[in-house]
């Protein structure tokens, strides 16, 4: 009864929440996109969303591994909404949801449509409809870009694609709420053979995932593919985890150490068995994994030794090169984490193992000097967190088979409902080395860095926020383009404004320094200088009605403004999103404009695509660019995506773009996905 | 000599690949053109800056603007604009003089703009462009230019402008052809007296430039404007007064190295 007047007090105010579009980080995509120059294949967090948007997570018995799922809120606000719960029983409508500390109503409404208060299950009763009561989903998508490739014109004898330029990709899945799903997924890229060649089986990568959660003191259950993450990814990060933003309290990885897989990437995941155990306030996780995969394979006559110089991590197999690699090395791994449990926080222990059948050995560069090498690799961990008030601590001190350490530390801070404060120090020893680590570093790999970072978020006044970080660091050693030990700062101020639930305005300045290999120079070893990257992004998302919404963006970035082989580039984008009341089709359309200097001043923008699809193209050159959207619901259970995406370039520059076809006027691309849904 | 100079500098920056540039002309005219990102303080003058404020406009109108710009009479510019509402609108007129015998680049405007409901106002205007330079002849070219403005809240206004997003060759040889132009403004009308506003240009092949104005009516007849833009790297101030249904306007920008642009425009608006 307490909680019946904060609800009516909170009426007036809730008026102004509602439901919006699955929301993705078009930013931290858009970051990660440019950092590793392709789009990811890993579609986990856009099917969990989904998944929430039609099941949504039940408040009264969700735990903070399910909140941390949604990866819409940060570790104080979880800690946040569970005390609150202890504390005030169960909730009894989603407007009490503004009553708990640090849930402001930007998140609110991100949260709504994932979100329902419901009676609690018991476990005994769900068990039984586990299997029977599940939701069944078919997808299938296929694309294609229209322009053939000149590998497409060669003969299999020249090293030509054997295969179509089609895209296919297919996916089966069951799940139950969030206690059990199993699937398959099949995938095959532009250029690779489909049920014949050197691809009988049909499709280049099959995945196959069963993951069960909740069983008894079984916490996870996986078998076939899955992901493992440990810590702060010192050791072992798998799922997607994103860099800096201006999301400032997303420093930290947050995660269950085990997760289902089912995207179409085919590099980061496990294959082989896993499980979480938790008695009390001990939790543990073990897993083993046996996998091929592909890699460059050289001969070292005089050892008599075969070594592996790369692992590929791309996925394509299209030519006789890319076949002769494909699955050409085994790898076993093994490892796991015990955690103690505490209600304001943990502290773990962990361990990974790689064993390869051949040993590697990476190219004889002076950046890969401390590169490991030969067949088997061990890290372990400890790893903590915990809430203090408004503070919430967090960390991980890592240390290799040689020995060498690396170390993580940050803290999060909600200093009131107007602030919130990030910090983290890392220091990385630059002969540290990991398999599969993926931790909040400049550097792609966490090793050779040491670096500060600090965030900060404020909300001023009633719609207005006011983000920003900043991030010193340095590298002890040479990287790949960086032929000496350097280091660099970057920093962004982003002013958002939103007056009402219709509106959002922001702009962003950011600017990057940091060390690279000065431009023209031959030598072996290049000089190096600091070389700066600013970018100013101004964007307007305004729902003129209940049927249109607009979108425009406009961003200049500059290249080593002043410096050697200065560039600049412009992107300005118009988007038109239209979705008729009772109806079941909804479209949308992108116009744009770019013009750059060159590749250095490439632009990424996030592009709606089809469901389950992430696409942010680089643009650079000059040109037009447009894209068509249209989903329709063609009754309950069938849905329907298409995208038709073209490229016009007003010059002959060379340009990135999705896949094949990337030079000359013209990049058209179609895709269609169909999913049906039963039950 | 100086002055012949300084002529066929501007003249020949203003020839890149792109016959005209239209950066200049949008920079050059912001003054005159402030109040377009809003409601309340549009009026004739800014409807053709953004070219769907004219569907601000209440009653019909009739303007001149003249200005000589680094004070030389080989560039002065002289503009006749005139906009008319009807029933479904705002139709607008607008004539575009500058140079001297030597170099007379000429521009005819046909508008149309109208609200879209409360939140949207769009405008097009078709224009004819043309230029005549001593020893290389005239030529002409039709454009085009289509505005946008979204009323975000009462205060907030944004818009987009694109100029000849799409154009042929012209000119001897048919190698040149008329720039386009993206621009993207907003509004904020943060009382009934103040008012602030904020450009990205860029033109085709052009660095983008960024400008940026003020309004303060300090008295009901007297307005003041000023404001500074990155792309020709100009400072510019200026004050309006109403007397009846009568503008008198003055302003003057300030380029580093070329110096001063003095102008002067009349307005003056009929009863309804």
């Amino acid at each position: 009864m307490k909680k019946v007047p904060i609800i009516l007090l909170l009426l007036s105010l809730i008026h102004t929440v509602v439901s919006r579009a699955q929301e993705v980080p078009e930013q931290q995509l858009e970051n990660l996109a440019a950092e590793t120059e392709s789009d990811t294949e890993d579609d986990q967090q856009i099917q969990e969303l989904e998944h929430f948007r039609r099941h949504p997570v039940n408040l009264n018995e969700a735990g903070a591994e399910e909140l941390r799922q949604l990866a819409l809120l940060n570790e104080l606000q979880i800690t946040s909404f569970i005390n609150y719960r202890r504390l005030t029983g169960k909730l009894l409508h989603l407007l009490e949801l503004q009553a708990i500390p640090g849930w402001d109503l930007a998140t609110i409404r991100q949260l709504l449509p994932y979100l329902k208060i419901g009676a609690v299950m018991s476990m005994a009763a769900e068990t039984g409809q586990r299997f029977r009561q599940g939701e069944h989903q078919l997808l299938l998508r296929m694309g294609q870009l229209l322009e053939k490739g000149i590998e497409y014109k060669k003969r299999a004898e020249e090293n030509g694609y054997q295969g179509s330029p089609l895209q296919l990709m297919f996916r089966y899945t069951y799940r139950f709420k969030n206690s059990l799903q199993y699937g398959i997924t099949g995938d095959k890229d532009a250029g690779e053979s489909f049920f014949k060649g050197r691809q009988k089986a049909g499709f280049d990568f099959y995945s196959v995932h069963l993951f069960a959660r909740r069983l008894g003191i079984i916490q996870s259950l996986a078998i076939g593919d899955f992901t493992v993450n440990l810590g702060q990814g010192l050791i072992q990060w798998q799922s997607l985890a994103f860099k800096k933003s201006t999301a400032i309290t997303a420093v930290k990885r947050q995660s269950a150490v085990l997760r289902p897989y089912h995207s179409a990437g085919e590099f980061n995941f496990q294959r082989g068995l896993g499980i979480t155990i938790r008695k009390g306030k001990l939790e543990s996780t073990v897993f083993v994994s046996l996998r091929k995969l592909s890699s460059n394979i050289n001969a070292d006559t005089v050892n008599q030794e075969d070594y592996v110089s790369s692992l590929l991590t791309g996925g394509y197999h299209r030519n006789n090169s890319e076949l002769e690699d494909r699955h050409n090395l085994s790898q076993f791994s093994a490892g796991g984490n015990f955690q103690y449990r505490l209600r304001q926080g943990h502290i773990g222990w962990n361990m990974v193992y790689y064993r390869y059948d051949k040993p590697l050995q990476k190219r004889p560069e002076p950046y890969n000097l401390f590169a490991w090498r030969g067949r088997e690799w061990k890290n372990t961990s400890i790893d903590y967190s915990y809430t203090w008030r408004n503070l919430h601590f967090f960390g991980e001190a890592a240390i290799d088979q040689a020995g060498y350490a690396s170390l993580l530390n940050g803290i999060l801070v909600s200093t009131d409902n107007k602030v919130d404060l990030s910090f983290m120090h890392r220091k990385l020893s630059p002969a540290y080395q990991s398999v599969q680590g993926n931790a909040f570093t400049e550097n792609t790999l966490p090793s050779n860095e040491t670096g500060f970072y600090m965030g900060i978020s404020i909300r001023p006044y009633t719609g207005w926020k006011l983000d920003g970080y900043l991030d010193f660091y340095r590298f002890p050693w040479l990287k790949y383009r960086v032929d000496a030990p350097g280091g660099g700062k970057d920093w962004v101020i982003q002013l958002s404004y939103s007056p009402n639930r219709e509106t959002l305005l922001y702009t962003r300045y950011r600017r990057e320094t940091k060390t690279g290999n000065e431009a023209g120079d031959t030598a072996i070893l290049h000089v190096t200088g600091l070389i700066a990257r600013e970018s100013w992004r101004t964007q307007l998302n305004y729902k003129v009605s209940a049927m249109w919404t607009f979108r425009s963006r406009v961003e200049l970035v500059w290249y080593n403004r002043g410096g050697v082989e200065a560039e600049s580039g412009f992107l300005g984008l118009l988007d038109l999103l239209y979705k008729p009341l009772m109806k079941p089709w909804s479209g949308g359309l992108r116009l744009q404009y770019g013009e750059t200097d060159g590749y250095n001043s490439r632009i990424y923008a996030y592009e709606n695509d089809v469901l389950y699809n992430y696409s942010i193209p680089a643009f650079s050159g000059k040109g037009f660019r447009y894209y068509i959207n249209v989903q329709l619901d063609a009754g309950d259970r069938l849905t329907i995506w298409a995208k038709w995406a073209q490229t016009l370039f007003l010059e002959k520059k060379y340009a990135t773009d999705e896949g094949e076809g990337s030079v000359g006027k013209a990049g058209s691309l179609f895709k269609l996905q169909l999913r049906y849904i039963f039950q | 000599m100086i002055r012949t100079i300084l002529s066929a500098l501007f003249i020949s920056a203003c020839l890149p690949k792109t016959a005209v540039s239209q950066q200049a002309d949008l920079t050059q005219q912001v003054y005159i053109g402030t109040g377009a990102y809003s409601q309340s303080q549009a009026d004739l003058f800014s409807g053709f800056q953004q070219t769907a404020a004219l569907a601000s406009l209440k009653v019909p109108g009739v303007g001149v603007t003249g200005m000589r710009p680094y004070l030389l009479s080989a560039l002065s510019r002289y503009q006749l604009l005139a906009a008319f509402p009807v029933p479904s609108g705002t139709l607008g007129i607008k004539g575009d003089l500058r140079g001297d015998e030597g170099y007379t680049q000429r521009q005819f405007g046909l508008s149309f703009a109208r609200n879209l409901g409360t939140k949207l106002s769009a405008g097009l205007c078709f224009t004819y462009n043309s230029i005549r330079i001593d020893g290389y002849g005239q030529t002409g070219m039709p454009g085009v230019e289509a505005g946008l403005l979204l009323h975000v809240t009462s205060e907030l206004h944004t818009g987009l402008q694109l100029i000849n997003p799409v154009s042929g060759k012209w000119g001897i040889g048919k190698t040149e052809k008329l720039p386009a132009v993206y621009v993207f403004g907003l509004g904020y009308e943060a009382s009934s007296v103040f008012y602030f506003s904020a450009e990205i240009i860029k033109e085709e092949e052009q660095s983008a430039s960024v400008s940026v104005c003020f309004q303060y009516k300090p008295a009901t007849r007297l307005l003041l404007r000023a404001g500074m833009g990155t792309g020709t790297s100009v400072t510019w101030a200026g004050a309006g007064f109403q007397m009846s249904r009568c503008r008198f306007d003055v302003f003057v920008s300030f380029h580093p190295q070329l110096g001063f642009t003095p102008g002067t425009g009349i307005l003056f608006q009929f009863k309804k």
